[in-house]
């Protein structure tokens, strides 16, 4: 039990779901728009937080289908993650030496993030998000260049998706959790937002590194598809998914997490491989994909930064 | 027991004499010797003679007892000196107990024994094939004559024209020997002289049992076999006639480059099914050794080797043979999927035989060659027919997977044809780009070292030098410097000698010889770089040549890359290709959460807070002592277009608060006067120093500005002093006013001269600017991958530094993060 803050509620208190809102609205599951091969798109500022030697915002958008609905409930929740870095700051007098950076990575659900409420203490789900995101970025920092020297990544998630569609939710089911496929993406906003947030606060990387998600996904009445950058209340069901970190100009791989029901190697019979390596390299693709965006916005931002400093 | 019975006797024996002396001594004492010399002068002499004798027995034993100990024996002239030197005796005892008491506590097994026991010294004296031991320094014969000294062809290692084949006459030939003469084009460079065996080897069918499965035939027991030497040229006449009868024979090279710019086959060994022959391949009549190529070219007899790719080099360059009818045992096991594809492993595998491979990198220029050296050279082919017939067999049982149709064995052959079919061309030094495996390009592009214009052009100096000196000498390139050695070299360019010494370590003896040449080199290289190229420019350009080994594969071409692969293969690259990204950059422009409160770049919060910053700069950065000598120094970089200051140098440099600082008569301090008055006083006015707010052009004015307030201060400080002063202000005025004129009209001439000169003086400074960014730049693309990050940067750190000195006034750091460990794991529980 926290005692030091304010909390909320114990129980949850997530609004309740009229059956009217779903029935009119056809809030069914599936209702992916985009092609396959296209990823949401991405809002990624730099600099947001002044108080940080680095700091990002990212959103994904949220499927605009449901940007027409007025309820609030009936909305598909969106991506949303901040992220600041500490550092680099000296390490504390009694911490033994060390050669290198040292790095320390936290992933933080808001208590709002999801439709069930989140506690202060840390949890399962984001002692891992941060244990994979210190992988991806451990893969980039140039550590040797700073000596005893240790620097802080927070990553706060906003608002993160939810596991299962609407309907589902309403016949009662134990939703509104975030686990399973949620956090794929979650994990792969966070290692993007961290980028940018790491070239924020000026710390040499060797290559910006993006994340990306790639799935199986299983439409109703159709075979198994491959999509890009899945979002999970999108789809009835997820069958396989793969999140990566990814270095592009160095074709390199700091972070795979790949779960779900998935042959190693193509079968060779299927027109499209559903195969474990195929996945990899979608993956890989929407990692570019979120490349390119980052680079605009760092760009921007740095042209923004040059500007103000060569007014004052 | 013998040992028993006559420790006993010893034990006895000192037992009695020790028992007969105490008593003795005891007796002697009981008399009054004293009161006997006195009253009976005829026993004096006696005394006297028995006294002198037990002193001399004293002294030998004493002496016996400290040889080999580091106590040194008491001195022992007369009766007294035992009285005096008591304490020597002492120690003497002392080291005897203690040595009596270690054997006692050896013998009781209290402590390990000191002494290697009898079955350790027989092990040690009888060291057998199997046991692993480090060749002895030996073997690796630093001062062994050079034998290619005494060869019919002796090296000259300056040879440019291209490498002609050393056939005198081509058995088992299709195309006749005549035509194998030709120049013809190689892939790059000169004109090269063809593969002579090229259309044999590449018509060569294999013989029908390389495709059949049959039982291995087992090879005859190693330590009941002999190896034939094969030293002379009739020994290796009746070699060769025993090899024709063979069916397939097994062939190893041992090489010798350490001491041979090129290299010298040192040994070669050949084995059938029943017998083994080592070859020494270091006579002079070596190259009639070709001899053989009756055996080796026939493609009716089997060839088995082991990663044969430098064999057949070798064996093309020292000895004029080629092999027709190959098998390479490492392809074999390559393809099979073997752990590990070493002859070492293979032995283990099939013949269960330990290879000393110590002796691999052993001198085999040795003569006589050493029992153990011979013996290892044997074993590599003793057993390499049996582990053929295995391999044989079981390329001939599993399907390749690669490619169903192929068969496991037809690519095996395949790659072994490739691989007879390569050719030795003579190694040219290519100075101006570096190419080839010699070359510094191959080098420099593997080391994520960017070099300095000065570094990159002493790199390439040196490298050239290390190789001439290795061809003049005969000796490798890595004998006379390591890779290292050159690397630090280029990195300190050592210019006197101590820092050479420095930096080049391990050291030859050749490069000792000559590092006042080496010197001479690097002074001279560095002089000329300067104005050389960049090597990140050189190294740009000449990639175009060779295809770098960290080329960026880019993505999005990988579609087109794999068009080679088979029609399935296609059809689902196709299939992929609709998933592939859309160039549509995938970016919103607006935020859900953030709304319309951030939409302009320029407006980032980022801007107040740099301005700030600038800001505080000003604050913190203590501005100089203003004098006379800080205006002449910014007129130098000041460009034609600031403003000419109006500021009088010389007024300034005479401000009140500085002159009187030097003038103060008496320390008297009133602490009121020192105050001053609130109201500024008339002549305080009139004197008022008007250039404490000058302009100073515009990277100054600030400065000045934001010091202004501390000058006030300054300024109210002194006004006691200024009504001193009042006197002595007026004269002065005159003599500053006609000071002021005269600055100005220089500083007018000045600003003309400068704006004829104007784009020289922009260059320079641009020049001026480039010498700052001359730091290192980072090359990302060569930068270690930081997933393969070798362990080596902490090893650095140990030695006597204190890492925390320099941060010892850094301010408070950030606190101890908890690691969160354990746990129950969601993504990880799958």
């Amino acid at each position: 039990m926290d005692r030091r803050r304010v909390n909320g509620p114990a129980g949850g208190t997530a609004p309740p779901v009229y059956a009217s809102t779903l029935t009119g609205k056809t809030a069914s599951a599936a209702n992916r728009t985009r092609q396959p091969n296209e990823i949401r798109k991405i809002f990624v500022k730099t600099g947001l937080t002044p108080s940080a030697s680095g700091s990002a915002y990212l959103e994904l958008e949220s499927s605009p289908a449901t940007h027409h609905s007025k309820s609030l409930t009936n909305r598909t929740p969106a991506l949303k993650l901040t992220c600041t870095v500490h550092g680099p700051r000296p390490l504390p007098r009694s911490a033994p030496f060390s050669p290198q950076l040292l790095l320390s990575t936290r992933v933080k659900f808001a208590p709002f993030a999801a439709r069930q409420r989140r506690g202060y203490i840390p949890d399962a789900s984001e002692k891992d998000l941060a244990a994979h995101l210190e992988t991806a970025l451990r893969g980039v920092l140039i550590g040797e260049r700073w000596p005893k020297s240790g620097v802080d990544v927070v990553v706060t998630v906003l608002e993160g998706e939810e596991d299962c569609p609407l309907e589902a939710l309403a016949e009662g089911n134990q939703g509104g959790r975030i686990g399973g496929w949620g956090l794929m993406s979650i994990l792969s906003g966070c290692i993007t937002v961290a980028s940018a947030a790491v070239t924020d606060a000026g710390i040499d990387c060797v290559d910006l590194i993006t994340g990306g998600v790639a799935a199986i996904v299983r439409q109703p009445s159709a075979p198994l598809q491959l999509v890009l950058d899945p979002c999970p209340s999108d789809h009835e069901e997820i069958v396989a998914a793969c999140v990566i970190g990814y270095l592009q100009s160095r074709d390199e791989v700091t972070e795979l997490w790949a779960k779900g029901n998935i042959s190693p190697s193509s079968s060779g019979k299927e027109t499209k491989p559903l195969c474990f390596e195929t996945l990899v390299d979608l993956a890989v693709e929407a990692a570019n994909g979120a490349r390119r965006v980052l680079v605009e916005a760092i760009k921007e931002s740095t042209e923004a930064k040059l500007e103000s400093s060569a007014v004052g | 027991m013998a040992f028993d019975r006559s420790f006993k006797d010893i034990k006895d024996a000192i037992s009695s004499a020790l028992v007969d002396t105490t008593r003795t001594t005891g007796q002697i004492a009981n008399e009054d010797l004293a009161f006997q010399r006195s009253s009976n002068p005829s026993i004096v002499p006696l005394l006297e003679q028995q006294s002198s004798r037990l002193l001399h027995l004293t002294r030998r034993l004493i002496r016996t007892a400290t040889s080999g100990t580091d106590i040194t024996a008491p001195q022992i002239s007369d009766p007294e000196s035992v009285e005096d030197n008591w304490m020597g005796f002492v120690d003497v005892f002392d080291n005897l107990l203690e040595k009596a008491d270690a054997c006692l506590d050896e013998y009781t097994g209290v402590v390990r024994k000191l002494s290697p026991t009898q079955e350790e010294r027989m092990k040690n004296a009888l060291p057998s094939v199997n046991v692993k031991k480090r060749p002895t320094k030996a073997f690796h014969g630093q001062y062994t004559p050079k034998p290619q000294l005494l060869f019919a062809n002796v090296p000259t290692n300056d040879e440019s024209a291209p490498f002609k084949p050393l056939l005198l006459s081509k058995p088992h030939a299709i195309t006749p020997l005549e035509e194998c003469f030709t120049l013809a084009p190689s892939d790059e460079g000169p004109l090269q002289y063809k593969h002579p065996y090229e259309t044999e080897i590449k018509q060569s069918r294999y013989p029908p049992a390389t495709h059949v499965k049959s039982d291995p035939i087992p090879y005859l027991p190693f330590e009941e076999t002999q190896a034939t030497f094969v030293d002379t040229p009739e020994a290796m006449m009746s070699m060769l006639h025993e090899l024709r009868m063979a069916k397939e024979i097994a062939v190893d090279l041992e090489h010798h480059d350490e001491h041979s710019y090129i290299g010298i086959v040192s040994l070669m060994q050949i084995s059938t099914r029943d017998k083994d022959w080592v070859v020494d391949t270091l006579k002079p009549w070596r190259r009639e050794l070709q001899i053989l190529n009756e055996v080796f070219a026939d493609p009716k007899i089997l060839k088995v080797l082991h990663g044969a790719s430098m064999d057949m080099i070798w064996l093309q360059r020292d000895l004029g043979l080629y092999i027709v009818g190959l098998f390479d045992t490492f392809h074999a096991s390559r393809s099979l999927g073997y752990p590990k594809n070493s002859l070492a492993y293979l032995l283990k595998r099939f013949a269960n035989f330990d290879a000393a491979k110590q002796y691999q990198m052993a001198d085999w220029r040795i003569r006589p060659l050493p029992e153990e050296m011979f013996n290892y050279a044997r074993s590599d082919t003793h057993f390499l027919l049996y582990i053929y017939d295995n391999l044989r067999n079981e390329l001939i049982e599993n399907p390749n997977t690669a490619d169903p149709e192929g068969d496991l064995i037809e690519a095996v052959l395949e790659h072994s044809k490739e691989e007879a079919l390569q050719r030795y061309e003579i190694p040219i030094y290519d100075a101006q780009r570096g190419l080839g495996a010699s070359g510094w390009y191959h080098m420099l592009s593997r080391n994520p070292a960017l070099f300095s214009r000065e570094q990159f052009a002493v790199f390439k100096a040196v490298h050239q030098w290390r190789d001439d000196v290795a061809r003049q000498e005969d000796e490798s390139v890595h004998h006379i410097m390591s890779k290292n050695a050159l690397f630090n070299i280029a990195r300190e360019m050592p210019l006197d000698m101590p820092s050479l010494l420095g930096c080049s370590h391990p050291m030859s003896p050749i490069f000792r010889r000559r590092m006042k040449e080496l010197l001479g080199l690097v002074k001279e290289a560095k002089e000329m770089g300067t104005s050389g190229r960049e090597m990140k420019d050189e190294l740009a350009d000449l990639s175009q040549f060779v295809r770098p080994y960290y080329a960026v594969r880019p993505r999005k071409n990988r579609a087109d890359q794999r068009t080679a692969d088979t029609a399935p293969a296609k059809e689902e690259e196709r299939a992929l290709e609709g998933l592939m990204l859309n160039d549509r950059l995938a970016r919103a422009d607006n935020s859900d959460f953030w709304g319309s409160t951030i939409h302009k770049p320029s407006k980032s919060p980022r801007g107040p807070k740099v301005q700030m910053y600038n800001g505080n700069l000003r604050l913190a950065l203590p501005l100089p002592q203003l004098s006379a000598e800080i205006f002449e120094d910014s007129k130098s970089t000041r460009t034609a277009a600031t403003e000419v200051p109006r500021t009088d140098a010389s007024a300034r440099a005479e401000h009140q608060y500085i002159k009187d600082r030097g003038v103060k008569e008496d320390d008297v301090f009133v602490v009121k006067q020192a105050g001053g008055s609130r109201k500024r006083k008339a002549a305080d006015l009139i004197n008022a120093p008007e250039p404490i707010s000058p302009k100073l052009g515009d990277g100054t004015t600030e400065g000045a500005d934001g010091d202004a307030g501390e000058m006030d201060v300054q300024r109210s400080k002194s006004n006691a002093d200024d009504q001193i002063e009042v006197n002595r202000q007026p004269q002065t005025t005159a003599a500053q006013k006609h000071l002021r004129r005269m600055e100005k009209k220089r500083l007018k001439r000045e600003k003309s001269l400068r704006e004829a000169a104007g784009v020289a003086s922009n260059q320079e400074y641009v020049a001026s600017n480039q010498e700052y960014g001359e730091l290192e730049a980072f090359d990302y693309s060569n930068a270690q991958s930081l997933l393969h990050a070798s362990r080596e940067n902490g090893s650095d750190m140990k030695g006597g530094v204190n890492p925390y000195n320099k941060s010892r006034d850094a301010p408070k750091g950030m606190r101890k993060t908890k690691k969160d460990v354990g746990g129950r794991s969601l993504t990880f529980k799958v």
